[in-house]
């Protein structure tokens, strides 16, 4: 851990940042069709609930990281076993994050350029940040959001405007029951609310504990009501067939976007949201892969750890999959049940009984 | 060696933030205004691609060398498949195509009653440089290519008077609805609706048509006009509906902007003439005895805008009267193009999906014989016309002739 403070406006806008990050563009909810904003609500709802999981634990270790508590609670051997397995998640989520996102651009915008180049140039960006620490990461948060939020205004008014939205496309809800709906939870609940479970190594940089849930559950409703607008936005606009088939939704559906003939083409709105999203996103879990390595091996500074890890984030996320089609499967489903929801739900769980039995057996 | 470095930043990043990998530069980039494809007899794919000739459309008068050549140029190449022809082009066209300003993809309509439209429509989907507001129209008895090559005076470039032609008439005639490729692919994947595409056909000879000096002309001889809404079932073309009936698919699926209304005043055989200015068109679906049934209720309001009829249009009384009759008029031009679908089994207007929408369990049983029950089910028509104001003149010339006589 750096010395740092970050303050609760900060947390609330990385917490958006890295909430919509690229699950904006490319929505989760969609296998649900129709009732994917249904899917979405769900997650949000889980993802919710379970943040308490990590707040609660974050509020008996304030001083500690994830791999801190996980140490002071499974003990020595179990919580550095728990430790490295956390390190790898962070590390294997923010190469497939770097995946996703230059899968993104090049099939929509850098149709020649290499993947190699676009994520080399995003993780260059990223260490070039980290390496003045989360301080900087957040103030840069909090610029970007004012501009994502001002691109997010401007898209969603001249899509109202432009009328291209049809929301009998929605009906009838629950068409096909709630089997669709229930078995897209875990994904939606997986990528990207439990995901927070990242938060856990920045809350003890918060400069008022009890800010940690003020700050995040906010942040996390804003970002899910956003998320719930945007798969919406999508299937009116575009039809729930053409929206489940698409790579990249959003941008299909906002390029229909035509008001008169002088306002359109705002892909450029989609493409920015999708590089201010994919930075904090890859930027958050590269740091946390940074500070737990850190934490576990006793590296007195984690800048050390920027240029390898970087190296390997860059190598790993042009080796995770052969193709677009190999990595999406991977996320949708190994990635989904045997990674996340261990990690996400299970083994938090697991630290938060634990604790909570060695509370009781010792009462200070 | 802390300045080094940043030197080092710095030069990095003017090498790599220029992003230019994909860059393309205006003078490799040949702009396609509209595509047409059309089928060749041995099976394959006839593409024509109608590319802006750069020096002809710029200047306008100013320049005075406009009017030497023609503003576009058509350019023709086979393929098995679409994409294939957009690459293989490159043997004839020295710049690289640019699709991001395509106005107009024609279909020639061989090609739409052999080949499924599934098959068509995919690449203009899935290409990356296509953008989904490009309208789709059927070269209607014609192939594509030659509706794309006939040269207009009006507007310089034939894709763009094709395209805006069809923007106008949709907006103030109603009769030809635009779909762009969006509307097309989202109908194609729908479950039941079967797509209805609007035709454009050619008028007069071709090879006159393509001469620019045949724009010197005061009456031109040969031209393209829209013409009809094609159906399709199952991705293929299978007839046209015209004139009324084409309307009254419009009326159904609420594509009627503005339109004008005509009807026959009794006994002489004179006319009166409104314009729909609003209209609004609501669908909804019951079952009665495991039956579906779909209400269509209608209302549209406008000005009389023309009238020769012997009627005095200062009463009230007949204003009301006129109003049931250019609602029957609506009424009957809907029933007319229900009828013609329900005849051909086409649902061109979405009325599975109406069901689906109030009634999901009940349409789980449906959606197997879906086209029987459709020819079958009954179709209630509502429709309400408002005659909002009858112009600059209260009563009609015709009936001061007539008082005058008195």
């Amino acid at each position: 851990m750096e010395k740092a403070k970050i303050n609760g406006w900060q947390l609330f806008v990385l917490i958006i940042l890295f909430e919509l990050g690229t699950a904006i563009v490319i929505n989760p909810g969609l296998s649900a069709e129709k009732d994917a904003w249904l899917a979405v609500l769900f997650g949000l709802i889980i993802g919710v609930i379970f943040f308490l999981v990590y707040y609660v634990l974050y509020r008996f270790y304030p001083e500690c990281t994830l791999i801190g508590y996980s140490k002071e609670i499974l003990g020595k051997y179990a919580g550095f076993m728990a430790g490295v397995l956390y390190f790898i998640y962070f590390l294997y989520i923010g190469v497939r994050d770097l995946r996703d996102f230059g899968e993104l651009l090049t099939a929509s915008t850098y149709n020649y350029t290499p993947l190699f180049i676009i994520n080399a140039i995003m993780i260059l960006t990223v260490a070039f940040v980290l390496h003045y620490g989360i301080e900087v990461l957040a103030r840069t948060g909090e610029i970007f959001f004012l501009l994502l939020i001002l691109v997010g205004a401007i898209g969603t008014t001249m899509v109202f405007v432009s009328g291209e939205m049809d929301f009998s496309q929605l009906l009838p809800v629950l068409e096909n029951g709630w089997g669709p709906v229930l078995s897209t939870v875990p994904l939606t609940y997986t990528f990207p609310f439990g995901e927070m479970i990242v938060f856990t190594m920045l809350l003890p940089y918060l400069n008022r504990p009890q800010l940690g849930i003020r700050a995040a559950w906010p942040a996390m409703g804003l970002s899910g009501m956003l998320l719930i607008w945007v798969v919406i936005m999508d299937i009116t606009i575009l039809g729930v067939y053409i929206a489940a088939r698409s790579t990249f939704p959003m941008l299909a559906a906002i390029g229909l976007v035509d008001i008169t003939g002088l306002f359109q083409r705002l892909d450029v709105a989609v493409v920015m949201t999708l590089m201010i999203g994919g930075f904090f996103k890859i930027a958050i879990f590269f740091y946390a892969a940074l500070i737990s390595a850190a934490e576990l091996f006793k590296v007195p500074n984690y800048k050390k750890l920027i240029i390898p890890f970087s190296i390997v984030i860059l190598i790993s996320s042009m080796a995770v999959a052969s193709s677009s089609v190999d990595h999406n499967s991977e996320g949708l489903d190994m990635v989904t049940y045997y990674i996340s929801l261990p990690v996400q739900m299970g083994i938090p769980i697991i630290l938060l009984i634990t604790a909570l039995i060695r509370r009781r057996l010792s009462p200070r | 060696m802390r300045r080094g470095i940043s030197v080092f930043f710095v030069l990095f990043g003017l090498t790599i933030l220029t992003g230019c990998w994909d860059h393309n530069e205006l003078e490799e980039v040949a702009l396609v205004m509209g595509m047409g494809i059309d089928k060749t007899e041995d099976d394959l794919y006839k593409v024509s691609f109608q590319i802006v000739n750069p020096g002809q459309v710029t200047g306008g008068q100013m320049t005075g060398d406009t009017g030497e050549g023609t503003s576009v140029t058509t350019y023709t190449e086979t393929g098995k498949n679409i994409f294939e022809t957009t690459r293989k082009i490159s043997t004839q066209v020295p710049r690289n195509l640019s699709f991001s300003h395509m106005v107009v993809l024609v279909l020639g309509e061989e090609l739409a009653r052999e080949e499924s439209l599934f098959e068509v429509m995919d690449f203009t989907e899935r290409y990356y440089g296509f953008r989904p507001t490009a309208l789709v129209l059927l070269a209607r008895e014609s192939q594509a290519n030659s509706i794309l090559s006939i040269l207009n005076p009006m507007e310089r470039i034939p894709a763009m008077k094709i395209e805006e032609t069809s923007q106008k008439t949709t907006e103030v005639w109603g009769e030809t609805p635009s779909r762009n490729i969006k509307d097309v692919v989202q109908t194609l994947s729908s479950d039941t609706k079967s797509l209805s595409l609007s035709g454009v056909s050619l008028v007069g000879n071709m090879n006159e048509g393509q001469k620019e000096d045949k724009n010197k002309e005061a009456v031109p001889e040969s031209y393209v006009e829209l013409s009809g809404v094609g159906m399709f079932k199952e991705g293929k073309l299978q007839g046209w509906l015209d004139d009324k009936e084409a309307r009254g698919m419009a009326w159904v699926q609420d594509e009627i902007k503005r339109t004008v209304l005509t009807f026959k005043c009794d006994e002489n055989e004179e006319y009166i003439a409104a314009e729909v200015r609003y209209s609004t068109t609501k669908l909804s679906a019951s079952i009665h005895d495991g039956k579906p049934e779909i209400t269509v209720d209608i209302r549209g309001e406008g000005p009389i805008e023309e009238a020769a009829c012997p009627m005095d249009l200062t009463d009230p009384e007949i204003i009301y009267q006129l109003n049931e009759d250019f609602g029957s008029e609506i009424e009957q031009e809907v029933i007319q193009a229900v009828k013609i679908a329900q005849e051909q089994e086409i649902d061109l207007f979405g009325f599975g999906e109406t069901v689906n929408q109030s009634h999901p369990e009940e349409w789980k049983s449906m959606r197997e014989n879906w086209d029987e029950t459709f020819s079958e089910m009954d179709v209630n028509v509502n429709t309400k016309f408002f005659i909002r104001k009858t112009g600059l003149r209260t009563k009609p010339l015709i009936l001061q002739k007539s008082n005058n006589e008195n």
